[in-house]
């Protein structure tokens, strides 16, 4: 698969008073290629929006390269600008234009057809609205108005930085809908957000930057396995004796009121096959898997202690090929497909 | 091309420019309402006292000169003669610019080629304070909401963008005077020949006119240049209006004061006022009183500066901030 965003050490100082010197973007690498959803993530100052904004070249790297479809960029941005839509942070209008001027003059000034601006109102819902002074949007309609202006191109790249801002349930979930659209109809898209969940379910690719630095990166899949802990929730009767039982096997135990998180067991049967020869029958038994945001949180470090009870930063994941057999089932699997979804 | 046409369709529909003109007609028609209201054709008898009245007061003039010719000949009695100084050159009639005429004795008379000039100067100071502001705002606006980020994620040639906005401004502005001073001159004229003196305008009026006019629009095209660039500088529209207001009160009025405190010889040559007069009037004719210290007898410590030196000094300020805000924009981080 061809890349179509390729920086390598990237790197930006900002100088601000008193010749005080921030580091926003550290050596920082990221490699999107053709057709996929690409999340971004990173807490807040760790650098994301320098990234993009150096990549359209709006700030000026102080060193690195980075190239959009294989052009160097800022140097070649000219070139390719019409092949990449994007919107950086949340754009501001003027208040006084309509959302169709608004749109027609970005056509204008880009040489796009004006007849794209009913054509993008529409692809965000705006249609009955573009005739409406800007100022009388609200957050989520504004953030719609900047997605079609990214779209007004129709871009073979989409930079969105955080495109669910403002957006209500059903407007994230048009959202979504919106990019896998967009992605089937082979448009590579790079998105920035902070709603984790909806990363983890619209995007196949993630890199996450913590500090300027990239701190992972691969497909979602992928990073989640990187930082399985191999934990269980067990249900058992005696819990006191089964949780003594494991300890003395080696295996890491934290107990909870009416279950067990044992970790460090790749395969469940461990945990069944100790528990059974002192006749400890197991009635629950599921194994934990990060999400995205327990991951992110860990990895950024703003990671915290493994919560009390297996919370949003830990949820049920579905039984894989030979694990997570459930014994004396409680939770079923679809139980945990539905907790995920 | 496109790039131009979306600019100018932006400036055009800015809440704050079509502000600014409406405010701009409303002057026009305030002005040109009360003159209409308060002119109205003379009477014949009215000419006649006026033509009179005029005569009477350059035969008064001539008869000073006289006065002052025959105090320097030794002729006057001392007591008299000591009113007037050595050189008669004041109070020569020749010399003067103008001599008084009937139209100065006519009250409630407009006279459009008396008028003309004054109202010129007026629309000028209009048009360079509405240039001023415009070419702040136009690029402020876009500078602080993000209007430019907007435009270069699109057309990622900064220098390019920014000589489009700068060029559209300048245009647009153009075209604005021009068609500001010929409804505005075209009103007076119209009420200076139905309800008031359409005045002497054969000769030099015309030319003259348009030689005053042409420096205004020159002027209000640097008063633009200037607020774009000094709120590009400091990126937003306040950055502008605050610079000017800081070298008014700082330099044009702190300063002054200083150096008629300190006696500095020449103080006005260092007020941007002083070429801005100079470059719109053609001429700009100070005083400087440390000349004449120590002067017996008549000094009036008078100099002129030309056009030429108001023109190069405006030219290279304008220009020197443009430069600086080409600089800045191409290498700026818009964050």
């Amino acid at each position: 698969m061809s890349a179509v965003i390729e920086i390598e050490g990237l790197r930006k100082t900002f100088r601000g008073p008193y010749r005080s010197r921030q580091v926003a973007v550290d050596g920082f690498d990221l490699l999107v290629g053709r057709g996929e959803i690409h999340g971004f993530l990173g807490p807040n100052g760790s650098g994301k929006t320098t990234t993009l904004r150096a990549l359209l070249g709006l700030v000026r790297a102080d060193a690195g390269r980075m190239r959009l479809f294989g052009e160097d960029v800022p140097r070649r941005s000219a070139a390719v600008a019409g092949r990449v839509g994007a919107i950086v942070e949340t754009p501001q209008f003027f208040g006084n234009f309509t959302g169709h001027r608004t749109l027609r003059l970005l056509a204008l000034a880009g040489g796009v057809p004006t007849r794209r601006v009913d054509e993008v109102l529409e692809q965000v819902g705006l249609r009955g609205r573009g005739q409406d002074e800007v100022k009388g949007y609200s957050l989520g309609m504004r953030q719609r108005l900047a997605v079609a202006s990214a779209l007004l191109k129709e871009p073979e790249l989409l930079i969105l930085d955080e495109p669910a801002n403002g957006l209500d349930p059903g407007g994230i979930r048009e959202m979504r809908d919106l990019m896998r659209d967009l992605a089937d109809a082979g448009v590579t898209v790079l998105l920035s957000s902070h709603i984790l969940g909806e990363i983890q379910l619209i995007c196949d690719h993630v890199t996450i930057i913590s500090r300027g630095r990239q701190v992972a990166a691969g497909p979602v899949e992928g990073v989640l396995a990187g930082h399985d802990q191999h934990e269980w929730r067990v249900g058992v009767p005696e819990q006191g004796r089964a949780a003594e039982l494991l300890r003395r096997a080696g295996l890491p135990v934290d107990e909870h009121p009416g279950h067990l998180v044992v970790g460090g067991v790749p395969d469940a049967g461990e945990i069944s096959r100790l528990l059974g020869e002192q006749g400890l029958w197991v009635r629950e038994l599921m194994p934990l898997r990060p999400d995205l945001e327990s991951v992110f949180l860990e990895l950024t470090g703003d990671g915290m202690e493994r919560p009390e009870l297996p919370g949003p930063a830990y949820e049920p994941a579905p039984a894989g090929p030979g694990e997570g057999r459930l014994i004396d089932l409680d939770v079923t699997v679809d139980d945990a497909r539905g907790a995920r979804a | 091309m496109n790039l131009v046409r979306a600019e100018l369709e932006r400036l055009a529909v800015r809440r704050f420019v079509q502000l600014m003109l409406a405010l701009l007609v409303l002057a026009f028609a305030v002005t040109a309402v009360t003159t209409l209201v308060g002119s109205h054709r003379p009477s014949p008898t009215e000419v006649a006292e006026a033509q009179q009245a005029a005569a009477q007061e350059r035969q008064a003039l001539e008869a000073t000169y006289q006065r002052c010719l025959a105090a320097v000949r030794g002729t006057l009695p001392p007591e008299e003669a000591d009113s007037f100084p050595d050189d008669c050159t004041a109070f020569d009639s020749a010399q003067r610019d103008r001599l008084p005429v009937a139209a100065d004795h006519l009250q409630g008379v407009f006279n459009f080629a008396n008028q003309a000039r004054p109202l010129l100067y007026f629309l000028i100071l209009f048009l360079v304070l509405f240039g001023f502001l415009v070419g702040a705002s136009y690029i402020g606006a876009d500078l602080s909401t993000g209007g430019v980020v907007n435009l270069l994620i699109w057309r990622p040639r900064r220098i390019a963008v920014f000589g489009a906005k700068l060029g559209t401004l300048l245009g647009a502005l153009t075209v604005v005077s021009v068609l500001a001073s010929a409804a505005y001159l075209g009103a007076f004229w119209l009420v200076g020949q139905t309800a008031g003196m359409p005045g002497v305008t054969d000769g030099d009026f015309w030319p003259s006119l348009g030689l005053l006019w042409a420096r205004g629009v020159v002027l209000v095209l640097f008063a633009a240049t200037a607020g774009f660039a000094i709120a590009t500088l400091g990126r937003r529209t306040a950055a502008a209006l605050g610079a000017v207001t800081a070298y008014a009160v700082v330099w044009e009025l702190g300063l002054r004061v200083v150096m008629e405190v300190v006696n500095i010889p020449r103080g006005e040559d260092w007020m941007l006022s002083t070429y801005l007069d100079a470059w719109l009037t053609g001429e700009a004719r100070l005083a400087d009183a440390t000349t004449c210290q120590g002067v017996s007898g008549y000094c009036d410590g008078s100099y002129q500066l030309g056009w030429g030196l108001g023109l190069a000094v405006l030219l290279a300020l304008t220009g020197g901030l443009t430069v600086a805000a080409f600089a800045a924009f191409r290498r700026r981080d818009l964050i």
